[in-house]
């Protein structure tokens, strides 16, 4: 290159061969350029941009971020120090959590349920999308829950998944209430249903004959019991 | 103007959000920036520096040096904003715009010869590429360092040194051409 810095910092200075005319006018016209180009002056726009900058300032400054933000920047290594703290601890009271339940913690680990919950949420989003396919499907393959009872029913009275469907956020969408297909509606909480469960078992308290008897039979107060379950 | 020892205070005032040290970094930096935004041809160069101010008070948290890095780190901004105002308008500087900012410049009264001096001064930048405009004021007016410039353009060192160098051939032919008594 022609002009180098040390070259360019002489130009600036006046300080160039005389055998260079060139170089001489071009250094004359950078000290006219220094002199000629003044300060321009700012007092009549400076109250009007003060005012403009501590307007922004005072929200930029007093919001939380930005506080957390300067503080981690003058504190650089205290975050670090409280990050890795942080970390040590949350391993050691896991640790200690997984060794008082008598578990091995990397054996827990590793046998974690890594499936994808979806298989669960799209039976669970099928069961409420619709209450009347719902309920068509309960009618083919569990009619009710006192319909068929057998030796292992009357033990375990009824699945889970029926109750789900009679729950009332389900099953009623005109009470008002919104009517979520959320899964906590599989909760058993319907009184009807456990009405009946309960009629059934003193049946069975009464008959003296627990599990072996058929005596679920769908009676009238039974399957009135059931419709206002339904309704 | 500088702030000189007190630079630690007035910038720790500042990020507290305290008047007089933003009066204090404006006062020291504002008739700078104003100088710089008119000579590169900006379109409203007022606007343009409470644009610049305004940012430089979203990054003073982010900022970490000495007064003269606070100096680069706000004609950086300002650069950023003068891009932005070139943006709007949707093209560059025109010489239309240098001549405006020139009068704009010139509005204090001044003696005939320096008036003439100065026309013929801007006359001759208006000769130069933007580029090689912004790099000859910021090393010549500012008195910015090549890595300062650089840093300032968002360009690497060597393309700084390569403006610099077209500026100053571009200069050489331009007076060469002239009569001494033209300058």
């Amino acid at each position: 290159m022609g002009i180098e810095r040390s070259g360019f910092d002489r130009l600036l200075a006046g300080e160039v061969e005389a055998d260079d005319p060139a170089l001489g006018r071009t250094a004359e016209f950078l000290g006219q350029l220094q002199a000629t180009q003044e300060l321009p002056s700012v007092t009549d726009i400076e109250q009007q941009h003060l005012a403009l900058i501590l307007a922004s300032a005072r929200p930029a400054l007093s919001s939380p971020r930005a506080q957390r933000r300067t503080w981690a920047a003058r504190h650089p290594r205290r975050l670090m120090v409280g990050a890795l703290a942080g970390v040590v601890l949350g391993l050691t009271a896991g640790v200690s959590v997984a060794a008082a339940f008598g578990v091995n913690p990397l054996g827990s680990l590793i046998s974690l349920p890594l499936t994808p919950t979806g298989s669960r949420s799209s039976d669970l989003s099928d069961s409420t999308a619709s209450p009347s396919a719902s309920s068509a499907s309960r009618n083919q393959s569990d009619p009710s829950p006192t319909a068929v009872p057998t030796s292992s029913q009357s033990a375990k009275p009824s699945a889970s998944a029926p109750n789900a469907e009679d729950s009332p956020s389900i099953k009623d969408p005109g009470n008002g209430r919104s009517h979520s297909p959320t899964p906590k509606a599989k909760v058993t909480k319907a009184p009807g249903q456990a009405k009946d469960k309960d009629k059934v078992k003193d049946k069975d308290k009464a008959s003296g004959k627990a599990t072996k008897t058929p005596k679920a039979k769908p009676t009238p107060a039974s399957t009135k019991a059931a419709d206002r379950a339904k309704d | 103007m500088n702030i000189g020892p007190q630079f630690g205070e007035v910038l720790q005032a500042a990020r507290d959000g305290e008047d007089w040290a933003w009066s204090r970094l404006y006062q020291t930096l504002a008739a700078d920036l104003l100088r710089f935004l008119t000579a590169q041809g900006a379109a409203d160069p007022e606007d343009c520096l409470g644009e610049a101010f305004v940012s430089l008070v979203k990054g003073l948290p982010n900022f970490e040096g000495d007064e003269r890095a606070l100096r680069a780190f706000a004609f950086t901004i300002a650069r950023s904003r003068l891009v932005d105002s070139w943006r709007r308008a949707s093209c560059r500087p025109a010489s239309a715009e240098l001549d405006s900012a020139a009068e704009h410049r010139h509005q204090s009264p001044a003696a005939d010869t320096a008036t003439l001096a100065s026309d013929s001064v801007t006359e001759i930048l208006e000769t130069l590429t933007p580029d090689q405009r912004s790099v000859l004021l910021l090393r010549v007016l500012h008195e910015f360092s090549v890595k300062e410039t650089a840093a300032i353009l968002d360009r690497s060192e060597g393309a700084v040194k390569l403006l610099q160098h077209r500026a100053v051939s571009a200069l050489r032919a331009r007076l060469m051409g002239r009569s001494p008594g033209e300058q």
